[in-house]
């Protein structure tokens, strides 16, 4: 896939995770890259940034095994930032799909 | 690769972010390092699927740049981030690139006529205070330098007319780049 394309849909797929539940940062790169090719290493530098903008919290929390997790948490502003990529993604997939569908 | 590798190049590449941004970023790595290591990866392994620390390392850089330039509303730190995100291939060659340099041609520009008619009317100031020449005489003098003076001051103030020209251009060109940021990830 395109990474200019992947990069995009990076910030959807981070915001739609933490809207089921919250999550530490391993969970979420591990989740997102086994199902789509991506370094790693983008994903934090992310969670970062959305952290600054004020789509996600994070807080502390105790592992069973080892020191403390941090956990990130989709704020209100996160919800409405989700809403308005998602509306965004699905009109644009749904039209993709119109016309993949008529070349057949 | 190995852990200590990664983390070492990391840290040493994030040495223009401030102390508390970096700690924090490292936790991140720490943590994520341990996770895998528990979920029964190997350091190779891990370093392998993160990527290149160096990049990892620019892409905080540039967002830790161009957060600051909006904080600060500098040129400076304004110009920082755009280098930062310069060094990351934000600009296309096509497109972005050309705009930038061309603004940065506009802003050299504004300030040489800025500081030429500062010149100019500094020149004719003095040239008809100390040498009367062109046969100029009485009141023909006194408007000459008068004139030499408002050119003077036409200058000063278009220089600093460029100064906020510059700023906002710059700080502007930052809030587009941090606007634009999830372009950039590589």
């Amino acid at each position: 896939m395109n990474s200019q394309f992947k990069k995009g849909i990076l910030e959807l797929l981070v915001l739609n995770m933490l809207k089921k539940s919250d999550c530490y940062g391993y969970e979420i790169v591990n989740k997102i890259s086994i199902t789509i090719s991506i370094s790693e290493g983008t994903i934090y530098p992310l969670l970062r940034r959305l952290k600054t903008d004020g789509y996600v919290t994070t807080y502390l929390s105790e592992s069973t095994e080892g020191p403390p997790r941090k956990y990130y948490h989709l704020s209100d502003k996160g919800i409405i930032e989700h809403d308005k990529l998602k509306g965004e993604w699905d009109t644009f997939s749904d039209g993709v799909n119109i016309l993949l569908g008529e070349e057949l | 690769m190995t852990r200590k590798n990664f983390m070492s190049i990391l840290e040493t590449r994030l040495r223009h972010i401030p102390i508390t941004e970096r700690k924090d970023i490292l936790e991140d790595y720490t943590e994520h390092f341990n996770a895998g290591m528990e979920s029964g990866k190997s350091e190779e392994e891990i370093c392998e699927a993160l990527g290149d620390p160096i990049k990892i390392a620019k892409q905080y850089t540039a967002t830790s740049f161009a957060e600051a330039s909006t904080k600060n509303n500098s040129a400076k730190s304004a110009l920082k981030a755009i280098i930062a995100a310069l060094g990351l291939g934000f600009f296309n060659l096509i497109v972005g690139l050309p705009v930038l340099i061309f603004i940065i041609t506009l802003v050299i520009v504004f300030y040489s006529v800025a500081a030429s008619i500062f010149v100019t009317g500094l020149a004719l100031a003095l040239c008809s205070l100390l040498f009367p020449f062109f046969s100029l005489t009485g009141v023909y003098i006194i408007i000459s330098i008068f004139g030499g003076i408002a050119l003077m001051a036409l200058g000063l103030l278009m220089i600093i007319g460029s100064t906020y020209f510059t700023k906002y251009t710059f700080i502007g060109i930052a809030k587009y780049i941090k606007a634009n940021f999830n372009l950039i990830v590589d």
